[in-house]
Formats: C-alpha cells, sequence, structure tokens
C-alpha cells in the first residue's frame, strides 16, 4: 500500500486496494451466470427427453434371416449378388445391440457404406425367449462361434468369414472394421 | 486479464521436461495402444476394448493423470518443481480467474495434441492395412481427443485446487466409478434364461453396471463428433451437458483457488 501522510488519501488508496484486491479473487459474475443457466437447461432437456424420447434416426436395412427359412447358407452367399455378406447376430432383449443399433447403424456414413457394398442379414437369437433357435439361426451361430451379442460377421463371396467383431464398438471402430473387409476383398 | 504467459510456459516445461513423465506418456499413450493395433491388423482382428479405451477417453485421461497432476495448487510452488523461482517471474498479483484459466488451457492443449497424435498415427497404421478413414472421421477425432482433454482438465485442475478432504475423497471415488463405467464389456452373454440366485446376481450386477455408466455421463459427458456430423438428427443434449459440466468444474476451480495458488508463491 502506498504510505502517506494525508489520513484521506490513506482512506481512498486502501478502498482502491480493496476494490483491486475484490477483483482479482472474485469469480467471474457471467461466467456463474452462463453456467448455471446451462445446468438448468441441461436438467431440462434430459427430463424432455425421457418423458418424450425422439424418434429413431434411419438406420440399416437388414433382412432378417427368419426370411431365408429354409435356405442353407451356401444359397445365401450365392443367392448374394456379388456382395458380400453382414450378419449381425442380435437379440431382442440385449441392451448393447440396440445401443449399437440406436448410435453406431444411425450414422449415414457407416449406413450408406455398408448398404452399398453388403447383403445385411439380421439374425435374432430367440434361446431366452422361446426356449430354442431356428435351424438357420442355430447354424449361423455355430459356424462362427457367436458367444455373445452384438456379434458382426463379414462373409466373402467365397463362403468364409473375412472378420468379426464383437460388442457394442464405436462408430470409427465400425467404420474402420467394414472398410478394411471391403478393401481386402474388391 | 484471461491468460498469463509466463504460467503457460512454467507450465509446459513442468509437464515436458521431466524425463519419467515422458516416458510414461510414449509408452502408455504411444507404444501399447499402436502396439495393439499393429497386432491386430496383421493378425486381421478387430479393435479391442482395451484398444479403444486407450485411444479413447480413458487413454487421453492416462496420459493426463501422469504429465499434468502437479501443474497446479500447492505442489506448483514447491522447491525442486522451480517453484522457489516463481515469485521473481511476477511484477503485479495475477487474477484467480487468470491462474486458472491459464492452466486449464495449457493443460489441455498438452493432453489434446499428444492424444490427438496418437490417433493420427493409429489412422496412417490402419490405411497401410486397408483401412480408410475420412477426412470427417479424422477432423472428428481431433476434436474429440481435444473436448475430451478439456473437460478431464478442468475435473483435474479442480481436484488439484481444493484441498478438502470430502472433496478430494469424492473425487476419487468418482474417477473410479467413471472407470469402472469405461470397462464395461458392451456385450451381452448369449445363453438360455436363467432362473433363481443366478438370475439375480446378474440382474445386480448389470444394475451396478449400468449405474456406474450413468454417473460417468454425470460428471465427465463427451461429444461424439462423428456420430453428431453424420447423423440426420440433431441433439442438443450431449453439448449442453458437456459445456454445463465443463463450465461448472471451471468456476468450482475458481472459487477453491486460495491466496497461495492465486499470487503463485508469493506472500
Amino acid at each position: 500500500m502506498v504510505q502517506t501522510d494525508s489520513p484521506a488519501l490513506a482512506d481512498n488508496t486502501s478502498e482502491a486496494a480493496n476494490v483491486k484486491d475484490y477483483r482479482l479473487t472474485a469469480t467471474p459474475k457471467v461466467f456463474l451466470i452462463v453456467a448455471a443457466a446451462l445446468i438448468i437447461l441441461r436438467v431440462g432437456l434430459t427430463v424432455n427427453e425421457f418423458v418424450n424420447p425422439a424418434a429413431a434416426a434411419a438406420s440399416v436395412q437388414w433382412k432378417n434371416a427368419q426370411d431365408f427359412a429354409g435356405s442353407s447358407e451356401p444359397e445365401i452367399v450365392k443367392n448374394s449378388g456379388k456382395k458380400l455378406i453382414l450378419y449381425e447376430f442380435y437379440a431382442d432383449w440385449c441392451t448393447p445391440c440396440t445401443r449399437l443399433e440406436r448410435d453406431v447403424m444411425t450414422n449415414d456414413e457407416i449406413r450408406s457404406t455398408i448398404e452399398k457394398n453388403f447383403v445385411c442379414i439380421r439374425v435374432t437369437d430367440r434361446l431366452k425367449e422361446d426356449g430354442k433357435n431356428a435351424r438357420l439361426v442355430a447354424d449361423l451361430q455355430k459356424r462362427y462361434r457367436v458367444f455373445a451379442f452384438p456379434t458382426v460377421v463379414a462373409v466373402g463371396l467365397d463362403g468364409e468369414s473375412k472378420g468379426t467383431l464383437v460388442g457394442n464398438s464405436s462408430s470409427m471402430a465400425v467404420y474402420r472394421f467394414v472398410s478394411r473387409i471391403i478393401n481386402q476383398n474388391k | 486479464m484471461w491468460f498469463n504467459r509466463s504460467i503457460c510456459k512454467f507450465t509446459i516445461m513442468s509437464a515436458c521436461l521431466d524425463p519419467m513423465k515422458l516416458a510414461y506418456v510414449a509408452l502408455l499413450g504411444f507404444v501399447v495402444p499402436i502396439g495393439m493395433k499393429l497386432a491386430a491388423l496383421y493378425h486381421g482382428a478387430s479393435d479391442s476394448q482395451t484398444f479403444e479405451m486407450l485411444t479413447g477417453k480413458v487413454g487421453v485421461s492416462f496420459i493426463m493423470m501422469v504429465l499434468c497432476l502437479g501443474l497446479a495448487g500447492n505442489t506448483t510452488t514447491q522447491s525442486g518443481r522451480g517453484g522457489e523461482y516463481l515469485p521473481l517471474m511476477f511484477s503485479r498479483p495475477i487474477s484467480r480467474s487468470e491462474y486458472v484459466f491459464t492452466k486449464w488451457i495449457t493443460i489441455s492443449i498438452i493432453g489434446g495434441a499428444l492424444a490427438a497424435l496418437q490417433n493420427l498415427l493409429v489412422c496412417i497404421c490402419g490405411y497401410f492395412f486397408g483401412e480408410t478413414t475420412s477426412a470427417v472421421g479424422v477432423f472428428s477425432l481431433i476434436i474429440e481427443r481435444f473436448l475430451d482433454a478439456g473437460i478431464l482438465a478442468a475435473g483435474m485442475l479442480l481436484s488439484m485446487l481444493n484441498k478438502h478432504p470430502v472433496f478430494q475423497i469424492i473425487s476419487i471415488v468418482a474417477f473410479y466409478i467413471w472407470m469402472l463405467g469405461q470397462t464395461v464389456p458392451p456385450v451381452s452373454v448369449a445363453g438360455p434364461q436363467i432362473e433363481g440366485v443366478d438370475k439375480l446376481a446378474l440382474d445386480a450386477t448389470k444394475i451396478l453396471l449400468d449405474s456406474s455408466q450413468a454417473l460417468g455421463d454425470l460428471v465427465l459427458p463427451g461429444i461424439n463428433i462423428y456420430d453428431m456430423i453424420n447423423s440426420s438428427r440433431f441433439s442438443i443434449l450431449p453439448p449442453v451437458a458437456y459445456f454445463s459440466t465443463l463450465l461448472l468444474y471451471l468456476a468450482l476451480a475458481i472459487s477453491a483457488t486460495n491466496k497461495r495458488e492465486f499470487f503463485y508463491g508469493t506472500n
């Protein structure tokens, strides 16, 4: 603090120093207001999303394996029209499966790449609900050693597995997986 | 004033001139994940969950934990870390917000840049094995790593500056719960319906893991830029969740900064 003989000047200087000290130690008010507003908005949006869930975005158009009942896997490969086959092993009760569908398969870049290059077949497990699976579903699960859902298996034109992706991976991991299979099987 | 170049330079030097810290970052940030990627590509396997963790937000937190802890709070003024020279560097006191913002920006840039570099190297490795990542994908990865670094840096700063023992315990527990949520295998095991005690145990585990993921989303929310850019349906909730948490942490960090840090070691 500045030393002075004048009591009035000393008081003013002291007051100025206090003001300066307050500014240095204070949390910016604008900052606090914006933070509080965003937190309130976040709570409101979360409640709104819980009460009024948004409509699902367009996802990959999967064919159902049940539609191929009576066919064997070699016949499916033969009728794929020179496209690779992508099996998605799925179960209705499986939360990671629904997350993969909601978060990853709705990504436009992934969806268009998959639909352009693959015949997409969803193999839905019904073991928990019905106690048994259809013949084709059981055969496919056994052939590709499916032990968890979701599992995505890419199959080449020769009928051999070209790659397997287990679990609800990130969009980037799915895109890398799909692009590698496509580039290696051109 | 929101930014102080002297504090920025001192923070960068403290973070990047310690050989042990750099060795740790090189191993866990680069050698392990890139090695895992190369091994997976060589054998035609897809990315593992551990790899995804090490190249995502968990990887950023691992890099920043060692590189950036001890760069704020009382530890910065201890002798042996250059703290004894700090009073000589400043001709005037600095504001608390200036101190916190400078530290936050510097730590975020260090952590984000290293994690983004790691992600880019992973993309380059994949390219030689047929994996392509679009320009949008690469851009998204870089932005996501900086966003991850930003919120982690704010959380770390808050935990370094608030010395209250109860808060320290809560922050450590919250970090481990978040980490638990990140390590949950994102699969459901195939098999027939189970009953009785086994079902109860399975349901209890599921509730525990779901809770840890929900708590993780609450304390360290993220924004998936790649999905956001490529989605036909835009949701404003993830950005609002991210920035509300970020601003809350920074505001609390400024409030928690005491006189000692505020004057950066001077009386």
